[in-house]
């Protein structure tokens, strides 16, 4: 059995669902992918391929490797949904591939935006590991490839935004009850004026169904790795203090109290669920969880199926596409079989 | 174009997102690009889709750019037009043009982080931080004076007898 990284405890995953560090690196001697030939896709593809295989064994077997020309729309989407790519990176499948390990912490896109951009995911709050965890792998595949770099402005990109380290931290937190008092979009704007964005995910609009979102360090030039990610860490915490303070105070109403205990029982007996109903009964039953409010579940098991149940992921597990109606009920077959050794106090 | 989330600005980016298992695309004002947390360095100098780069050569002589680079043959009015630079090299060999960008867009900053090969750098003071102290403790203070005023708002409610909507 193969635990993917979400399926894991982090420290502080009450909150802090994932930290991912994203690296973009190109080769001197190819074109940046705008402007690159099939054939320069190509030998960009086998040199990346070559070099993984040339890692210690350890990690280069599992490596597995998606050509997108190839992929049906419904695997691309579930790449993005497992958070495996970005969303543009499979708008345009000719000449890319995605290389991504078993548990589906490590993925390598290649010829997207530029030759490489390689990320590393832990669970939990733990940047530090995720940025040693990349550096290593950039280090070890920078001997073979030679990534293009200049001493006064750093790795070279084919954006002239991420000049300088290259390097992209993220935090992926979970915001319930800030979003309920209404103060995500303040957190926001404050994070943007510092060079953090905060972007909510599995469901692009302001105010996420799930209150799941990603804080990310957009400043690469003129600082360095570690101080990055320290900075981030340090606003990341303060975050997750206020949104603990919040759960705090909301989850002594009896309003919330009612809406936690309605979307369990939802969760738990429903028979058939939209993705986005589920994306707020999980908000409220995984606050409440956090909160020991209920017990009987973990938050990781509540976040495997919130990776599981996305609609591509489904169509991707089932082997075939599905209508919304037969999507809707193994939604709700799957979730409430995972909820089913679980009780109220 | 309007922005389709404010329904209100022109739209000056686009934005590509999965929704319901499918890929979907968004056009949104530079306002909502911030809001959402899709604004980069140059959505606050765009004015519509299309080149950023290009601006700042708006009032520079339009003569037709004949230089190409030589090892991906883009011209600098390609490097403009797409906000996207060709090569490695096309550093090099449009330095007089794309440092002075580089430098508008970051200030005199110059790359302190890992050189390739190397070990990461240790942390130094830098810029980021003060900022970061300044912004968290005005958010901070603001954060208190919500409170009371949302405490206020309650009590005073309260002996309202409630509002209407949330009976039943
Ligand atoms: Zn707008
Ligand atoms: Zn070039």
């Amino acid at each position: 059995m193969n635990h993917k990284w979400y399926e894991t405890k982090g420290p502080e995953n009450d909150v802090i669902l994932g930290a991912r560090v994203c690296m973009i690196r190109n080769m001197t001697d190819l074109p940046f992918p705008a402007r690159m030939s099939h054939p320069d896709m190509e030998r960009s593809r086998t040199r990346v391929e070559e070099a993984l295989r040339r890692l210690s064994p350890a990690i280069s077997d599992d490596f597995f490797c998606a050509d997108l020309e190839q992929c049906e729309e419904s695997t691309a989407v579930s790449f993005v949904e497992r958070q495996l790519c970005t969303p543009d990176f499979i708008a345009n499948p000719t000449g890319r591939s995605l290389f991504y390990t078993a548990d589906e912490s490590i993925s390598i896109m290649v010829n997207g935006s530029d030759h490489l951009r390689l990320q590393l995911v832990e669970p939990g709050c733990q940047l530090d590991t995720a940025l040693n965890a990349a550096d290593n792998l950039d280090t070890m595949l920078d001997r073979s490839l030679r990534f293009a770099f200049h001493k006064d402005i750093g790795y070279l990109t084919q954006s002239l935004t991420d000049l300088g380290t290259g390097m992209v931290p993220t935090l992926q937190i979970h915001l319930p009850a800030l979003q309920q008092g209404g103060a995500v979009e303040r957190l926001s704007s404050d994070a943007a004026q510092l060079g953090f964005s905060l972007r909510g995910i599995f469901d692009g609009a302001v105010e996420p169904a799930g209150a799941v979102y990603e804080l990310t360090n957009r400043i690469t030039l003129g600082i360095s790795e570690k101080n990055a990610v320290e900075n981030l860490k340090s606003i990341g915490a303060q975050f997750a203090e206020r949104e603990r303070r919040a759960r705090t105070e909301l989850l002594g109403t009896i309003e919330a109290q009612d809406a936690v205990s309605r979307s369990l029982a939802l969760l738990e007996s429903a028979r058939m669920l939209e993705f986005s109903e589920f994306l707020k009964l999980y908000a409220n039953v995984r606050m409440g969880l956090c909160s020991g409010f209920i017990t009987g579940l973990s938050p990781e098991q509540l976040d495997g199926l919130l990776y599981a149940v996305q609609p591509a992921t489904m169509a991707l597990r089932a082997g075939k596409p599905l209508t919304p109606q037969q999507r809707q009920t193994r939604r709700a077959q799957l979730v409430s079989s995972v909820l089913a050794p679980m009780h109220q106090p | 174009m309007i922005c389709q989330s404010c329904g209100e600005h022109p739209a000056t980016t686009k934005v590509k997102t999965i929704v319901n298992g499918r890929l979907t695309e968004y056009a949104l004002c530079a306002t909502c690009a911030r809001r959402l947390g899709y604004a980069t360095l140059l959505t606050g100098l765009d004015r519509g889709f299309g080149s950023v780069l290009s601006e700042f050569f708006s009032d520079e002589n339009a003569e037709p750019e004949e230089e190409c680079c030589p090892w991906c043959g883009a011209s600098f009015e390609d490097i403009a037009r797409t906000d996207k630079v060709g090569c490695a090299h096309c550093y090099e060999v449009f330095a007089d043009r794309l440092l002075p960008i580089i430098q508008r867009l970051y200030g005199s900053d110059i790359h302190c982080g890992k050189m390739p090969g190397e070990n990461l750098p240790q942390p130094q003071p830098q810029s980021q931080m003060v900022l970061m102290q300044e912004v968290l403790h005005q958010a901070v203070e603001q954060e208190k004076h919500e409170r009371s005023t949302r405490l206020l708002q309650e009590s005073l409610r309260r002996l309202g007898g409630g509002s209407s909507n949330d009976e039943s």
